[in-house]
């Protein structure tokens, strides 16, 4: 398939295809990317992702990925997106033109912390790999070089992909055999995953159309009472009194004083110990 | 003794006369030994379920205590009949306890002839006493909750004398001590039993730090706290591998805890402040069993105690001095309990006096006649408080002899039993100390023992005098403070039911007759039954023997009890008291000084208000300054550092974010430096 | 090309996410700006397959794919309800974190 991208581009000799392809969707995705983050049009916005995620297809493709490309089409450009576009469409929000950050410090800072975020990343994940043995064995015949001292080679799907070929499975078997042997159980739970999340979504989908100022039943947790650090302190300071009170008034407790006092002559059994002096 | 005498044998194989077995230890056990283990768990558990079901049974709860302490007397007598019959030790494992590392502790019981004995005691008295409390306890808000606590009690007391070692023997130590402080303080409403309660804890807590050192003393020494073991390596089988100086060291640190717990010398203050608590606690715990477990104590590490005459010695000078010292204090004491509490503090001074010089069977002989006897006046007291709407003092008594017989007659029993007249059981017992102490060279203690006697026959009858004989100083119908010191009740004398008077009929039975049964030879069966389960004094070099042979002694011993009762009769029985305390003889510095308990409570007071509140203020001072500030500052700081960091919760998600980020960003780098 | 090429492209995106999180106020947006992070990280973990050619990589990628997608449901469901309660989306507007 590859090869026939990159006859159909007949690009000059130098370029492998690979090369080609990748320039040219990387610079996609990046591009959408970048127009996504800073177009005000949330629709427009939407749509960026939807090319930057078709980008990225192509990108799996030319990874030797073929299924992953194609689900990333499906799901990711296909349904999520159509699903954002639903809810943008079905709010009404297509244009809110200020919900953008207005600071322009913060916009700064914001750009410079993603600067140091991709030079961390490219000093620790990339750098490892750029040497010319992490370039991978093609399908279009290019060869691997040794790798040299302290860099990576890579290892690519060309030989298993060519053994699979008679399979007719290609890529689907790269990912299809593991998925259900070894990773069997989280896969079912996957779709266990989706189910609860549908179930979710409806119940969290329904229009319920109250107003948090007048419905008191508005997350209840968050309404704390209005209790101030005076009324803590009087309220301490009354029951204290009040026990004191209570304390002159009956010093006995009322559960052993009665007896005695009302029935002396019931001489067998009548009387009580309680309080008896040592 | 006078040769010729029948012998009551009590079915021991064991060797007649000095030769003292030594037990085969069988660490299996079969019949009812094996199931002894029900004997402390039953009343435990019966604790847990009469508290439960408190509530909903209401007061006919008392009968699941009431009759667990009737099967534990049953089991009780299972298990000495089978001593009897195959005498050993007996070490039963039910279940690990502590097992850290190489140091194993099991719970596991030890059962030889000294545990059968105890058992015998503590559930017999302990049953007679649930039943007396029917009576007495009757109309009380908490009649269910004392039950409770009383077969928590007869638990706890029945793991110390069953433990099979010094630390199961010390987890019932502690479990008498809780429950002794529940029941001085059940009618916690009177801020004094309250206090009472707690000087009654504290003094034994310091008996009881004692005795914990001794725990780590002892294994240190022998590497095991188990009294015997199958394989021989029981602290009390190798006590003759420790040192002389050793030996002391860790006797005397016995004799602390025992007397913590057995009233002793220094710490015998608290048991006359724990006649606070009902009348039956006093007569089960702090006459018969509770205050008894000092003696056991002793008695049963006995083989280590023969390891230093010395320590013997100072545990014999502490038993004499108490029983000396007590017995003067209950001269002129007016409670009735409380001159009951100084004689059980005299008592058991002679007691341990007996453990000192060597006579420990007839040491625990004494402990088992006066649980009988002692048991008996202390729920005569409470029959006569009972009648007469629960005064304690004797002056405001007398002549109540018509009004109660049988609580008159089976005093009178308990009376000349304490006081050491032939053929009751306290002769016995006492005569029996007073010989072993003179026999063995100690005639300075058995001078001091003689004394003691005369004084104990002498305060017996005057107690006795005082509430049943003369004229009564009271009238029919007279107008006393009630129960709580509120309003008033017409006072009625009356003999108490029938609850409360068998118990009082069981124990004068068993106080007149137990002493000639028991042991009535010097080196009777009770003796011989016990020499395999306590320590040997053969090899002892005890001072020379003084000139009298044993019937002078025993001649003195009658003597002095006649002298005492004859001078109490004299002084309190001959003469009118109808003019109350101006009537008695001694007055003077002496009589306040006896009057006033030499002062002890006075300068324990002033030592621990004067010193001990000098430290704590002190200590009250670094507590306010420096450890409140510490806490304080780190609240205050708290505050401050909130202060600041709220500011932070701004509820802006976004901002929550950011700081998120910031957090990742640092990490990830941390990350790749580190993969680098 | 080297799979390094592939990992500095998956920073990029990641970054440019991270820096719409930072930026954006409207919910939606923020929540596809999650989703690109999702998707940088997806494509260092099929890089990585490739680099060593085994199959975990992509299984995982898989798996990211579905719980993606549950968390694109409920999200964008508590998305419309926070817009039915507060009539905005506007996450500055009212202090969500805060009573």
């Amino acid at each position: 398939m590859t090869v026939l991208l990159a006859q159909a581009t007949g690009l000059a000799a130098g370029f492998t295809t690979e090369v080609v392809l990748f320039v040219v969707f990387s610079g996609l995705a990046i591009g959408a990317g970048i127009a996504m983050v800073s177009l005000r049009n949330v629709v427009h916005a939407a749509l960026m992702l939807v090319i930057n995620m078709m980008s990225l297809a192509g990108l799996y493709l030319v990874l030797e990925s073929a299924f992953l490309s194609v689900i990333q089409v499906i799901v990711y450009a296909g349904a999520v997106m159509v699903l954002f576009l639903f809810v943008i469409m079905l709010l009404g929000v297509d244009r809110d033109d200020l919900l953008v950050e207005v600071r322009i410090g913060t916009r700064a800072a914001a750009v410079a912390s993603g600067l140091v975020v991709v030079a961390i990343l490219a000093y620790g994940l990339v750098g490892p790999y750029t040497s010319a043995a992490s370039i991978c064995p093609g399908q279009d015949g290019a060869e691997p070089e040794a790798a040299a001292a302290g860099s990576v080679a890579c290892v690519g799907f060309a030989d298993t992909l060519s053994d699979l070929e008679g399979d007719g499975g290609g890529s689907v078997e790269i990912i299809a055999t593991p998925l259900f042997t070894r990773w069997s159980f989280p896969f079912e739970m996957a779709a266990l995953l989706l189910t609860v999340a549908t179930i979710g979504a409806m119940l969290l989908g329904r229009r319920t159309d109250v107003d948090p100022d007048v419905d008191p039943a508005w997350a209840p947790s968050m309404v704390l009472p209005e209790v101030g650090p005076d009324d803590d302190v009087d309220e301490r300071a009354d029951t204290g009194e009040v026990a004191e009170q209570r304390s002159d008034e009956e010093p006995v407790p009322a559960s052993v004083g009665p007896v005695a006092a009302t029935d002396p002559t019931d001489d067998a059994t009548g009387d009580t110990h309680a309080g008896e002096e040592a | 003794m006078t040769p010729g005498l029948p012998m009551l044998v009590l079915a021991t194989e064991a060797a007649e006369g000095g030769e003292a077995a030594v037990n085969a230890v069988v660490q299996a056990a079969s019949g009812p030994i094996a199931v002894a283990w029900l004997i402390p768990v039953l009343p435990l558990l019966g604790f847990v379920v009469t508290l439960a079901l408190n509530r909903t049974l209401k007061d006919r709860v008392a009968w699941i205590p009431t009759a667990i302490a009737a099967v534990t007397f049953v089991l009780s007598v299972l298990v000495f009949l089978q001593v009897r019959a195959e005498q050993a030790a007996w070490v039963v494992d039910i279940a690990t306890f502590i097992d850290v590392g190489g140091f194993t502790v099991q719970w596991s019981l030890l059962v030889d002839q000294l545990t059968a004995v105890m058992l015998l005691v503590v559930t017999g008295v302990g049953t007679l006493v649930h039943a007396y409390s029917w009576g007495y306890m009757h109309g009380d808000s908490r009649f269910g909750r004392f039950f409770a606590y009383l077969n928590l009690f007869m638990g706890s007391m029945l793991v110390l004398v069953l433990g099979s070692s010094l630390l199961v023997l010390f987890v019932g130590w502690e479990g008498v001590g809780v429950s002794s402080f529940l029941l001085i303080g059940f009618w916690f409403e009177d801020i004094a039993n309250g206090v009472a309660a707690k000087k009654a804890f504290i003094a034994n807590r310091i008996g009881d730090v004692s005795l914990m050192v001794a725990m780590y003393y002892a294994f240190s020494r022998f590497g095991t706290l188990d009294f015997y073991t199958a394989g021989g390596d029981g602290m009390l089988q190798t006590a003759g591998a420790v040192s002389a100086g050793g030996a002391l060291l860790l006797a005397l640190l016995l004799l602390g805890g025992a007397a913590g717990k057995s009233a002793q010398l220094p710490l015998f203050v608290w048991l006359p402040d724990a006649m606070a608590g009902p009348t039956p606690v006093s007569a089960l715990m702090h006459a018969a069993t509770m205050v008894t477990a000092g003696v056991y104590l002793l008695a049963r590490t006995s083989p280590i105690l023969v390891q230093s005459l010395d320590a013997m010695t100072v545990i014999a000078w502490i038993g004499a001095i108490t029983a000396l010292l007590a017995a003067l204090i209950a001269l002129r004491q007016d409670d009735i309990k409380k001159i009951l509490a100084y004689s059980t503090v005299s008592q058991l001074g002679y007691m341990v006096l007996g453990i000192g010089v060597g006579a420990f069977a007839e040491g625990i002989f004494h402990l088992v006649t006066h649980a009988f006897f002692k048991g008996l006046l202390f729920l005569a007291a409470g029959s006569v408080m009972h009648a007469m709407a629960n005064q304690t003092d004797a002056w405001r008594m007398g002549g109540l002899r018509k009004a109660m017989p049988i609580t008159f007659w089976t005093s009178a029993v308990a009376v000349v039993a304490i006081a050491g007249v032939p053929p009751l059981s306290g002769f016995f017992s006492k005569d029996q100390i007073l010989t072993t102490a003179y026999e063995h060279g100690f005639t300075a203690i058995w001078a001091i023992g003689i004394v003691t006697a005369v004084l104990t026959a002498f305060y017996m009858t005057r107690w006795f005098v005082l509430i049943f004989l003369g004229e009564p100083r009271w009238t029919e119908g007279q107008q006393v403070p009630d129960a709580h010191g509120h309003g008033m009740v017409d006072l009625h004398p009356h003999e108490s039911p029938s609850s409360m008077t068998t118990p009082l009929v069981v124990l004068a039975a068993l106080s007149a007759v137990a002493g000639a049964v028991l042991n009535f030879t010097h080196h009777g069966p009770f003796w011989t039954w016990l020499q395999p389960a306590v320590g040997d004094v053969e090899g002892l070099a005890f001072a020379e023997q003084g000139a009298l042979g044993e019937p002078a002694l025993i001649a003195i011993s009658i003597v002095a009890a006649v002298v005492g009762i004859a001078g109490g009769w004299l002084v309190y029985g001959r003469r009118s008291m109808a003019d109350g305390k101006r009537m008695e003889p001694l007055r003077g510095p002496v009589a306040e000084l006896l009057e006033r308990k030499f002062f002890v409570d006075e300068a324990y007071e002033s030592v621990l208000t004067g010193f001990g509140g000098w430290v704590a203020n002190r200590s009250a001072d670094f507590d306010r300054v420096v450890v409140d500030g510490a806490v304080n500052g780190a609240g205050r700081s708290s505050i401050a550092f909130g202060a600041v960091a709220r500011r932070v919760q701004t509820g802006l998600a976004r901002g929550y974010l950011a700081g998120f980020v910031l957090g990742v960003v640092v990490l990830a780098g941390v990350l790749m430096l580190q993969v680098r | 090309m080297p799979i390094g090429a592939y990992y500095l492209v998956a920073a990029v995106l990641f970054a440019t996410g991270l820096v719409g999180v930072l930026i954006r106020r409207n919910l939606i947006v923020l929540f596809m700006c999650v989703e690109l992070m999702l998707n940088a990280v997806n494509l260092t973990l099929v890089a990585a397959a490739r680099m060593w050619g085994g199959p975990d990589g992509q299984v995982f990628v898989f798996f990211v794919i579905v719980v993606a997608a549950a968390e694109v449901v409920v999200g964008l469901a508590l998305i419309v309800n926070i817009f039915f309660r507060r009539g905005t989306l506007d996450v500055d507007a009212q202090h969500l974190l805060r009573n």
